[in-house]
């Protein structure tokens, strides 16, 4: 058995080798020589800090205790890996976009910076990542106490789980504050947890091997020892198997120190590609002889033996002392590097979190020199990092070091795991809001306290032994382990249902009734829609070069007028190649030019991306968005005006029509009227030349040209009257003397003026009883007129060997019909639309001497009374109907 | 023109570019379906022995791999592009 002292020099040569390349690896980083540092390979042995003493111990004692169920906890991480494109590219691109320092800067800054939605998963992370801590200190403990148990000297093992945590405290202070800026990467403590990476996974390896072909004669032997007995032979898949796949994929970018080496050490996206195959890879081959292992120790170690600690005592019960004390290198790189990186992470978060806003808000003088704030954040993150491990290191101790490893580390999971929802709602979700990640995160964070982390120190702290057993005060259903009385048999389980849950549907259930402010829809955007938004600045480097610029250009002002502009550009600088040197001034130009179409600020913003490199920043962004809702704005009202303008234009389009129209008529009633007048002018001027011009005229001649004379005349003026009656109507400013009159009264006085045209056509008017029965509200004289007209067109155009017209009336609901009916030839049908013009007149019944004025003027002066005048083609003839409104008509009693 | 002109592929590098990204959220998928699904319980119920379960288990495992490690190599172009 090797001596304590032996094993404790191993260990400080080992350390001092941890040193040597950390100290080394950081000199070349600070010397520009990256080189090796920045490879993919290093990345991914880096990310395999996820392989922890637990995974190193307590994988073999899970597999010991329960069969394949620890295969579950590397499965997750394969899964989330293999979709890396999806998930972690994300992370990895918005962890450089936005310069994130930690898992809780990254949650902060998705729901608008918010400082206390920092504050709270800084908590979240320090208390869940306790149990972790504590639990390397265990392993460590443990696989101290193997070799030292047979020491009588040798310390107990809370003075060596001491020690340790000193170490690793200091460890991580001189490697892990050296820089001020947290986003730098920190080449030292990741080159050598890849060493320790590479260390842990040979040792296990070895041990592996050792048992396989040194114990064992091969894997067919090993199997064959399975005592069936011994070895679980239930369901692999069920409840607890899905929560282990699941919390261990949730771990694998939830967990501090994983975001730490997966996002914020991330120094290419590119690196991902080779991790996204290698790391499961390492994780197949760190579990690939965990099985073995198992086997072979339940099969040659006595019985009672601890399961996690087989890969030491395997190799020591074969006497194989150099390997054992290889296989504890393994675990103490394992313990270490989680250790060290995840304090790293942790302190991180406290200081920017914690520390910095409470000492701002305290602080007297607030603008104080920068030097102070590097000197206080420095200290804040020594002080969290002692503070860190002290917490575990009191976690160990109030759990008394007497669970098992694995049991230690799903709580750690399920406990950094309430940041998920909020965590894929930021990445994805673009309606998410600060209220509700704050809810769900704070709502599971206190059910998985309730149901599993206080319930793991056994009735020892806060929660009562009668607690645990019959619930918080007494309260059945509020039972940790059976909340609300559910009847999950698994802890585990049941804490994840409840407490993820809860989260899951306070988050989203507050986020849909709450609305985020403007910053945080600014970035919600940013973290969404990162790959719209941020290629480049990614693509472009520091110094933009024309292709840059010209993409940039096509997508703002199109291929062609790109194009276009570079190729004048060019020319103007005397290049051939179409693209113009990036100058000074032809940024400007371009920001100019982009200006016209993006507004000022998106311009500026987009152009320094490209030509400096510069991340847009929140009050670039602010200008952007308030410059494209004043755009927005500006357009809708642009689009409003402009349907008012065509609504504005079609109305004058119209009033131009009917301008058009109207002059067209004007045209065409001068023409009518210069032809009605010239004709009776031509007869009266003619006849008068006639009595001027010849001496000898016979007294009969002279008296028939002096009565044509007279007669043209008389036309002339009732012509001219017709015209200023109806410019007179259809002004509108006719004034009506209005009475109530018989209808039967107006009618018989119409019939008596046109008697004598009747008689001598032959004609025979009746009028029928109808029109007796009414009278009405109207101007006589001007109805009587209208009537006149009519009765007189039936008259003239009457050519039935019987001429008849009758007049009668109808009374509708709201009209007074008066009808004047002849039993003529009718109008012909095409004729109809004609009729109501001015001077229109039949072809056939040119000769009434009419002007064709006389419908016309009736129209009129229907309209003027409130109604109107149509024409109906009858069975027999013509019907004219005047419609007077009701309001001016009565039925007379008794008629 | 002397400038660049737009590739006249670009249409099937852009069919090609969505095919990989599909195939990209394929891979974890399919892993979700043969790790934690009912489909895992046909092939490590209690009928089977711890041989198979094992088999069954680092043999899907590292079949995974190998297509990650052609994925991989399918997307570095595009990851390095960007």
């Amino acid at each position: 058995m090797l001596s304590f002292n032996v094993l404790l020099s191993v260990c400080l040569v080992y350390v001092a080798i941890l040193f040597l390349v950390a100290a080394v690896s950081e000199r070349r980083a600070n010397a520009g020589k990256l080189g090796f540092l920045q490879s993919p390979v290093i990345y991914t042995l880096s990310i395999s800090v996820y392989c922890t003493a637990w995974t190193f111990y307590g994988a073999v004692g899970s597999a010991a205790r329960n069969g394949l169920d620890f295969v579950a906890i590397y499965l997750g991480p394969t899964l989330v890996f293999l979709g890396w494109w999806w998930l972690l590219r994300k992370l990895v691109r918005i962890g450089r976009t936005q310069r994130i320092t930690s898992i809780a800067d990254l949650i902060s800054s998705r729901y608008g910076k918010s400082s206390s939605l920092a504050v709270v998963v800084t908590v979240l992370s320090v208390v869940g990542t306790t149990p972790y801590i504590a639990l390397q200190l265990q392993s460590l403990t443990l696989s101290f106490s193997v070799f030292t148990v047979d020491l009588q000297n040798a310390p107990p093992p809370q003075y060596t789980a001491l020690w340790i945590a000193a170490g690793m405290a200091l460890f991580t202070i001189i490697f892990g504050t050296r820089n001020i800026d947290a986003n730098e990467r920190h080449y030292g403590v990741v080159t050598a947890i890849a060493l320790e990476a590479i260390v842990k996974l040979l040792a296990l390896v070895s041990v592996g091997i050792f048992v396989v072909w040194g114990v064992a004669s091969g894997p067919a032997d090993i199997l064959s020892r399975i005592d069936v007995d011994d070895f679980p032979t239930q369901h692999l898949f069920g409840a607890r198997w899905v929560s282990l796949v699941f919390l261990s994929a949730t771990a694998i970018v939830c967990l501090p120190r994983m975001f730490q080496v997966v996002v914020v050490e991330s120094s290419a996206e590119r690196h991902l590609a080779t991790a996204s195959w290698a790391f499961p890879l390492y994780l197949f081959l760190m579990s690939l002889f965990v099985l073995p292992i198992a086997i072979a120790g339940r099969d040659i170690l006595p019985a009672g033996s601890n399961p996690d600690l087989f890969v030491l005592t395997v190799p020591l019960a074969a006497n194989r002392e150099s390997l054992a004390l290889f296989a504890f290198l393994g675990g103490f790189s394992s313990a270490t590097s989680m250790v060290i990186v995840a304090a790293i992470a942790l302190s991180t978060m406290v200081s920017n979190h914690i520390v910095l806003p409470l000492w701002l808000y305290f602080s007297q003088n607030r603008n104080s020199a920068t030097s102070d704030v590097r000197r206080l954040l420095l200290r804040s993150r020594r002080i969290s990092i002692a503070g860190i491990l002290i917490l575990g290191y009191l976690y160990y101790i109030f759990t008394g070091g007497s669970d098992a490893l694995a049991s230690i580390g799903l709580i750690a999971f399920l406990g950094v795991a309430q940041v998920l929802p909020a965590l894929l709602g930021g990445l994805f979700w673009k309606n998410a809001t600060r209220v509700g990640a704050t809810s769900g995160i704070v709502s599971g964070f206190v059910v998985w306290m309730f149901t599993l982390l206080l319930p793991s120190f056994n009735g020892a702290f806060l929660l009562s032994p009668e607690t645990l057993q019959y619930g918080l005060f007494g309260i059945a259903a509020l039972t940790p382990y059976a909340l609300f009385g559910s009847e999950i048999s698994d802890p585990l389980v049941h804490a994840v249902v409840w407490s993820l849950g809860i989260n899951t549907a306070l988050f989203v259930t507050t986020s849909l009734l709450t609305i985020p402010c403007a910053i945080e829809r600014l970035q919600a955007v940013q973290f969404v829609n990162v790959f719209d938004r941020s290629i480049s600045s990614r693509t472009f480097t520091s110094s933009g070069t024309p292709e840059e610029l010209l993409v940039l250009a096509q997508r703002v002002l199109g291929r062609d007028e790109a194009y276009k502009m570079f190729e004048q550009e060019s020319q103007l600088q005397g290049r051939t190649d179409g693209l113009p040197e990036a100058s000074n001034e032809f940024i400007a130009k371009l920001e100019r030019q982009f200006a016209g179409s993006v507004g000022a600020a998106a311009a500026h913003a987009m152009i320094s991306q490209v030509s400096s490199g510069e991340a847009v920043s929140v009050e670039e962004l602010i200008a952007v968005a308030d410059e494209t809702a004043q755009i927005m704005e500006y357009s809708s009202r642009l689009e409003s005006q402009s349907k008012a303008l065509a609504e504005t234009a079609q109305q004058l389009t119209q009033a131009n029509k009917q301008l058009q129209e109207l002059g067209d008529q004007k045209d065409h009633f001068l023409s009518q009227v210069s032809h009605e007048l010239r004709t009776p002018m031509t007869s009266v001027r003619s006849f008068a030349e006639i009595l001027r011009d010849t001496e000898e005229l016979d007294d009969e001649k002279l008296r028939s040209f002096s009565s044509i004379i007279l007669d043209e005349s008389v036309r002339l003026t009732r012509l001219l009257d017709e015209i200023l009656d109806l410019s007179f109507l259809e002004s509108g400013k006719v004034q009506l003397r209005k009475r109530r009159v018989q209808l039967d009264s107006i009618v018989e006085r119409a019939i008596l003026s046109s008697q004598t045209l009747a008689s001598q056509s032959g004609s025979q008017v009746i009028l029928e009883p109808s029109v007796r029965l009414y009278s009405l509200y109207t101007d006589p004289d001007r109805l009587a007129q209208v009537l006149i007209n009519l009765l007189s067109n039936a008259i003239k155009y009457g050519t039935n060997d019987d001429p008849v017209v009758r007049v009668n009336a109808r009374l509708t609901r709201t009209e007074l019909m008066i009808n004047v009916a002849d039993n003529g030839p009718g109008i012909p049908k095409e004729a109809e639309n004609q009729i109501f013009e001015k001077f229109a007149r039949l072809s056939h019944a040119s000769s009434a001497g009419s002007a064709g004025l006389g419908l016309a003027i009736s129209r009129e002066i229907a309209k003027n009374l409130g109604g109107d005048l149509i024409y109906v083609r009858g069975r027999h003839g013509s019907v004219f109907r005047i419609i007077l409104p009701m309001v001016s008509s009565r039925i007379r009693k008794n008629g | 023109m002397t400038g660049p002109q737009p590739n006249s592929s670009a249409g099937d590098a852009s069919r090609r570019s969505r095919k990989r990204r599909e195939l990209a959220l394929i891979l974890p998928l399919c892993g979700a379906i043969v790790f934690a699904s009912p489909v895992m319980d046909m092939f490590t119920g209690s009928t089977t022995s711890l041989g198979g379960k094992v088999a069954y288990i680092f043999g899907c495992w590292i079949t995974l791999i190998l297509f990650g490690i052609f994925l991989s190599r399918l997307l570095r172009p595009e990851v390095g592009n960007k």
